[in-house]
């Protein structure tokens, strides 16, 4: 569900000015009785305070908060995190060159942390960084960052500063550690409690694998079609690579509450590690998270608009409901390269048997019987029912795609609160 | 201007200019002084300040009325320039409404 869509988007966004904003009125309620400074001096310190609340409030978005999660959808937190790095990286800067350079060793430390972590990541792959060392890499300055921030906090003045002020300051480091603690260390530890086994790793083709798990001595969890786990692979969790995938099979879940992930060979993980996974491997699985889900959307329909492996969350959401019997009109939307690239189109071309599903295929390159193209306005129109005012419009793809489904959808008139998306691609 | 489609991109810059506001507007009332600080602080507070954690007032102005040494404002007044941590604009200030009760 999108921030827009239930109205409670505006309460999370207060309540982020709130805290972006608190370190500065605490820092100026207990500066009241100094003596005032030049207005560039003050802008000095109040851009100061707002850039290190906002670099604090850079973990909270990606720290597996389920309801950030479930209410926003990981793929839009992550491109916050990344947006609001780099708001945080001119306060910064405009902080640095209103103090007039004056630097102090804590200061520096911050700023060059701060500078590297948004610049390997807005040119991580400009940099050929693979997502593993670039991840690693982040964790690392992050914990270089904050440390540094809280020391220059306490000590660029070369006092203390007053108790109000050092606690809030403080709060916020405490929050950091204790999420970091969370994320890093006890979830991971949960976690290799409740380890999967690999029952079957199959190609689907296309470069794809089906990975099939079950809990080993648990019970597993129930998902919602559409939704994804984090998936470690590795000797402990504690160490384990993972990466976001998106569960494919039904979220209606057999006797032995296996699971079934699509993977496709993106990188090094998933085109060596993956495709090696022999049955009795253990991993572990963290979730479910995502709002692309249809449980908790209401609809008289549905219009779902996949590319390449975005397909994955629209063949658990029909998986689903051919197993609940839900008899609910859907359209199907399928973008891909070439049929060669096409990813369970013979699975998906038998659900219609049992599902009232029409499947509108369309390749980049030409292909005989089938739509050419991109997703736009006019295949659009030619396609969908009449009346969709009371479906909902469910998309996955690579961000191009989704911007383009964005503006063709607009331009038939659907309402932007219709259109859930997420972006398979969290790191493009 | 490619970043601009992407509503969280708008998003946060819309963030990133109304905390710069905030900010700008902390900074500005921060430089101005506070209309009370503008005024003279009176005798009374600055006696507060920077005499009344040392000395019971009544007794201050006994030994004074004794002592010729302080009998007018400006020998006080040179006297503070050495004692305690107000400026000469405040022991001038003080020396008086001292001066003026030992003479009363």
């Amino acid at each position: 569900m999108t921030a827009q869509s239930d109205g409670r988007g505006g309460v999370w966004l207060t309540a982020y000015v709130a805290l972006a904003l608190l370190p500065m009125a605490a820092a100026g309620v207990a500066r009241a009785d100094s003596e005032p400074l030049r207005f560039a001096s003050e802008l000095a310190v109040t851009t100061g305070f707002v850039a290190f609340a906002l670099l604090m409030l850079e973990l909270p978005p990606i720290s597996r908060l389920r309801h950030l999660s479930d209410r926003f959808g990981i793929d839009r937190l992550m491109r916050f995190h990344r947006a609001m790095g780099v708001v945080a990286l001119v306060f910064v800067a405009a902080h640095i060159w209103l103090a007039g350079g004056r630097w102090t060793r804590s200061g520096a430390i911050a700023f060059g942390s701060t500078l590297l972590l948004v610049a390997t990541s807005i040119g991580r792959r400009t940099l050929h960084l693979p997502y593993e060392a670039w991840h690693l890499l982040h964790v690392l300055l992050s914990l270089t960052l904050v440390p540094a921030l809280l020391v220059h906090l306490f000590t660029a003045r070369g006092t203390p500063p007053p108790r109000a002020l050092a606690l809030v300051i403080g709060a916020y480091g405490v929050a950091f550690v204790l999420l970091m603690v969370r994320d890093r260390i006890a979830r991971p530890l949960w976690l290799a409690r409740r380890p999967w086994e690999v029952v079957a790793n199959r190609a689907e083709g296309g470069d794809t694998q089906t990975l099939v798990v079950r809990p080993l001595g648990h019970r597993g969890f129930d998902f919602g079609p559409g939704q994804f786990a984090w998936v470690l692979t590795g000797r402990h969790p504690l160490l384990a690579e993972q990466h976001p995938i998106t569960f494919s099979s039904s979220a209606e879940r057999p006797p032995d509450g296996s699971i079934e992930l699509a993977i496709k060979a993106l990188g090094d993980w998933s085109g060596t590690i993956v495709p090696a996974l022999r049955p009795g491997a253990r991993l572990w699985l963290d979730g479910p998270y995502g709002s692309l889900t249809t449980d908790r959307i209401a609809a008289q329909g549905f219009v779902l608009i996949a590319g390449g492996i975005g397909i994955t969350p629209m063949l658990s959401i029909l998986r689903t409901m051919r197993d609940r019997g839900d008899r609910r009109r859907v359209v199907l939307f399928h973008a891909a390269r070439n049929r060669q690239r096409m990813v369970f189109a013979a699975e998906l071309a038998a659900l219609r048997r049992t599902l009232d599903l029409r499947i509108v295929e369309l390749f980049e390159e030409a292909q005989a019987g089938a739509e050419e193209g991109f997703i736009r306005a006019e295949l659009l129109r030619r396609h969908l029912p009449p009346d969709v005012r009371h479906d909902a419009f469910l998309a996955c793809g690579p961000a191009p795609m989704l911007d383009a489904v964005g503006r063709a959808l607009a331009d038939v008139g659907v309402s932007p609160h219709q259109l859930h998306t997420e972006r398979f691609d969290l790191m493009s | 201007m490619n970043f601009l489609r992407d509503p969280i991109d708008r998003l946060a810059i819309a963030l990133g200019l109304l905390l710069a506001a905030a900010a700008s507007a902390a900074a500005w009332r921060a430089s101005v002084p506070h209309p009370a600080a503008l005024a003279p602080p009176t005798a009374a507070q600055l006696w507060q300040r920077h005499c009344a954690h040392c000395h019971e007032r009544a007794e201050l102005l006994s030994t004074l009325r004794s002592s010729v040494a302080f009998d007018q404002a400006e020998k006080l007044t040179e006297f503070l320039a050495t004692h305690g941590r107000a400026n000469a604009i405040e022991d001038r200030i003080i020396a008086e409404e001292l001066s003026l009760e030992i003479h009363r």
